[in-house]
């Protein structure tokens, strides 16, 4: 059994604008919603890291090694000497180059889209009168406020609230004889913490009853 | 304001070259670039004419070691260098008075970042009414949190967690 509860979390943008002081000046790109994602939008710290890391480490001995070739010595870090020579001796046709230019460019293909695609954010934007504050939710704090909410309704024991993309889904388990009347009020009240703490995430929110009668 | 863009450009530039140079020596090995793909990859006119101009190698070196600086400096920013700003004593006090009406509020914080913007950081117990949390925020504590440590002017970025 599922109690749909369409909740108009986001839907009226002209209602936000109008709140807003700096309303009539906000550009129709530059949409609180729009400006929230910008800042949020994941930083791509760990790829980031990793690679800077590489190149940092990589780079300094190459370096380390070239410069102490040209000053006549040599550190042995790096076989620079062993690399230029198959170098000269490999044809561009040679099965091993090519594979690894492969790998090389499906490399390259997987950090470029990693700088280009926006990313899923962890956080949920919220609501906020002052287009210089962005407010956002974690999306862990939000489950567990919206399930501290629904299991204060009566005859609900136990609740499970997931995130989809454009659906906030909430199965309750209850063992209540008659589950229409729970439903609606933990809908309900589901909805109104989400409008109280004017969630940014566009959808509706469906109530399932997992279990009954135990 | 802007999140920070410093490893989507770094990632980009080094994705650009690394799909360029692979692309490059897949197709000239492939002799899709009509040049001769049994051809060496490093010519012995090449590496002569390196070997009579030692300049050249110095020079590689050079811009081998500006590479180098350029990507550390890209791994502390990473890393939260110059990103993570500083703690603002005042600024938490006033969030914690600000919210001592809410119980069970923990880990606050309040950073200043650079000269324009605030991290504010709240979580906030399940039972609580985090719905007037966030509306105290929005309405009144973050603007006079940002009055009193900063200007009305500054951005600022606000986290709000719910622990169990």
């Amino acid at each position: 059994m599922a109690w749909r509860v369409p909740v108009p979390l986001f839907g009226v943008m002209t209602t936000l604008q109008e709140r807003l002081p700096g309303g009539a000046a906000l550009s129709e790109r530059e949409t609180p919603r729009r400006r929230a994602a910008r800042v949020l939008r994941p930083a791509r710290t760990p790829a980031g890291v990793a690679v800077a890391f590489t190149l940092s480490a990589g780079l300094a001995l190459v370096s380390a090694e070239v410069l102490a070739t040209l000053m006549g010595g040599g550190l042995g870090l790096v076989p620079v000497d062993e690399v230029v020579a198959v170098a000269a001796d490999s044809p561009w046709s040679a099965p091993a180059l090519m594979l690894g230019a492969l790998g090389v460019a499906a490399v390259g293909l997987v950090l470029l889209g990693l700088a280009l695609v926006p990313g899923r954010c962890r956080l949920v934007a919220l609501e906020t009168s002052d287009p210089r504050i962005v407010m956002a939710i974690t999306k862990t704090g939000l489950r567990r406020t919206l399930r501290a909410v629904a299991e204060d309704v009566d005859g609900v024991r136990s609740v499970r609230v997931r995130l989809r993309r454009r659906l906030i889904e909430v199965t309750v388990v209850s063992d209540a004889e008659r589950t229409g009347e729970m439903l609606r009020r933990t809908g309900a009240a589901v909805g109104e913490r989400l409008n109280g703490i004017g969630a940014m995430c566009a959808g509706e929110v469906v109530v399932r009853l997992r279990r009954k009668g135990l | 304001m802007r999140q920070y863009s410093g490893n989507r450009i770094g990632l980009g530039v080094v994705g650009a070259v690394l799909l360029g140079v692979g692309g490059y020596a897949y197709l000239r090995g492939a002799g899709a670039l009509g040049k001769g793909r049994n051809a060496r990859v490093l010519e012995a006119d090449l590496t002569g004419y390196v070997a009579a101009h030692p300049w050249i190698a110095w020079g590689l070196a050079l811009v081998l070691v500006l590479i180098a600086m350029l990507t550390t400096r890209w791994l502390f920013m990473a890393l939260g260098w110059g990103r993570l700003g500083s703690r603002s004593g005042t600024g938490t006090a006033l969030l914690c008075v600000g919210l001592k009406d809410v119980d069970g509020i923990s880990r606050t914080s309040v950073r200043v970042v650079g000269e324009d913007r605030l991290r504010l950081a709240v979580t906030c117990p399940s039972v609580a009414d985090v719905g007037a949390v966030v509306t105290k925020l929005n309405r009144e504590l973050v603007s006079r949190v940002r009055r009193d440590i900063g200007d009305d002017d500054m951005g600022a970025i606000v986290r709000v967690h719910v622990r169990r």
